[in-house]
């Protein structure tokens, strides 16, 4: 069953993150999903990262490198009020709602994993990282469709300030997976 | 006088108003917002520009506060700390708690109304996208060592 945030909300409910442990071997690798101890390009590790490369690129051959956006803890943050922004995605000041933090993605718990706390992806701190490691097996946690949709809204905005709606989104990827006959694993049940 | 009080405390005649108009702008600069009466009923006000302007920021404001309020009246009914600098200006206070904040968020239709530096958003839910699919050509670049070297 889909699910969706409620109005504008940036986020979807904790629960509905990632894909059931016990379902995720049907999902192939893609965007959004969550990797720790990741070696990057250059030798640096990461405790953490998700993948920000299209998921198109990700089966090609000549990808040795893919994007991930480097993963941290929301402990990391050591003011209340800017965590509370990182998991809200808004904040409310002068009685309007605004973005906030927009370079942020904030990261539920994988329940079970080593990652199981509360954490938040930054899309200023995009790497380059060796595209073998990241396999189903590795992974971490499988993204849900519905999250995908709130994770490509949120980079959208971050890149091109474009506020666009869940709605509009998920509509453009239903007709996106709908037109691609090589979609692997489950398709979402809003594809037609 | 409350300095936003929209209530008139001067009235002109539509006569008054044709052909006295030098009396009715020191009318309008003296009570700020002068009602225009004809045949005993009140069909026009004139209002100074700063008094527009404030109703009009006022107006804005409260049209804000409508979309924030479904999200404060929630966060406080569930004493869950949101970020809110209203709620900080008051000391309205709340549990630090992740968890409790994303199922706020959630559950409680919220609408952003500005950017994150603060700008007014534009309506691009109005947008009307349609995807057109297109077929990629896979074929890869084939660059030269030796030529990017000598760019680098």
């Amino acid at each position: 069953m889909s699910s969706e945030p409620a109005g504008d909300s940036p986020y979807l409910h904790h629960a509905d993150y990632w894909v059931a442990a016990a379902e995720a071997g049907e999902y192939p690798v893609r965007q959004g999903d969550l990797f720790a101890n990741v070696q990057t390009a250059n030798g640096a590790h990461l405790d953490a990262a998700l993948i920000v490369h299209p998921t198109c690129e990700l089966g090609k051959a000549s990808v040795t490198n893919v994007q991930v956006a480097r993963v941290q803890p929301l402990d990391a943050l050591p003011d209340e009020n800017q965590r509370q922004q990182v998991v809200a995605g808004i904040s409310e000041k002068d009685g309007g709602v605004r973005i906030a933090f927009a370079h942020t993605f904030f990261v539920a718990p994988v329940e079970g994993s080593a990652l199981h706390i509360p954490m938040w992806a930054d899309f200023r701190e995009l790497v380059l990282a060796p595209r073998k490691r990241f396999t189903p097996d590795a992974r971490i946690g499988a993204l849900t469709h519905d999250a995908r949709v709130t994770f490509i809204r949120r980079y959208l905005y971050f890149r091109l300030r474009w506020l666009l709606s869940f709605e509009q989104v998920r509509d453009m990827e239903a007709a996106r997976i709908g037109a691609n006959p090589a979609f692997a694993g489950p398709r979402p049940d809003w594809v037609v | 006088m409350d300095s936003l009080n929209p209530t008139p405390t001067a009235e002109v005649t539509h006569r008054t108003l044709k052909n006295e108009q030098g009396r009715v702008f020191r009318e309008i600069d003296a009570a700020r917002v002068v009602a225009v009466r004809n045949r005993g009923r009140i069909d026009g006000i004139l209002m100074a520009p700063s008094m527009f302007d404030a109703l009009r920021s006022r107006a804005a404001a409260a049209e804000r506060l409508l979309a924030a309020l479904p999200l404060l009246i929630a966060a406080a009914r569930s004493e869950v700390a949101i970020p809110s600098e209203t709620f900080q200006a008051l000391g309205i206070g709340g549990r630090d708690d992740w968890r409790a904040l994303n199922e706020l968020l959630a559950s409680v239709p919220v609408t952003i109304t500005h950017g994150e530096d603060g700008h007014p958003l534009p309506k691009a839910s109005d947008v009307v996208l349609q995807h057109i699919p297109v077929e990629e050509d896979d074929e890869e670049l084939v660059v030269d060592a030796d030529a990017a070297t000598t760019v680098a």
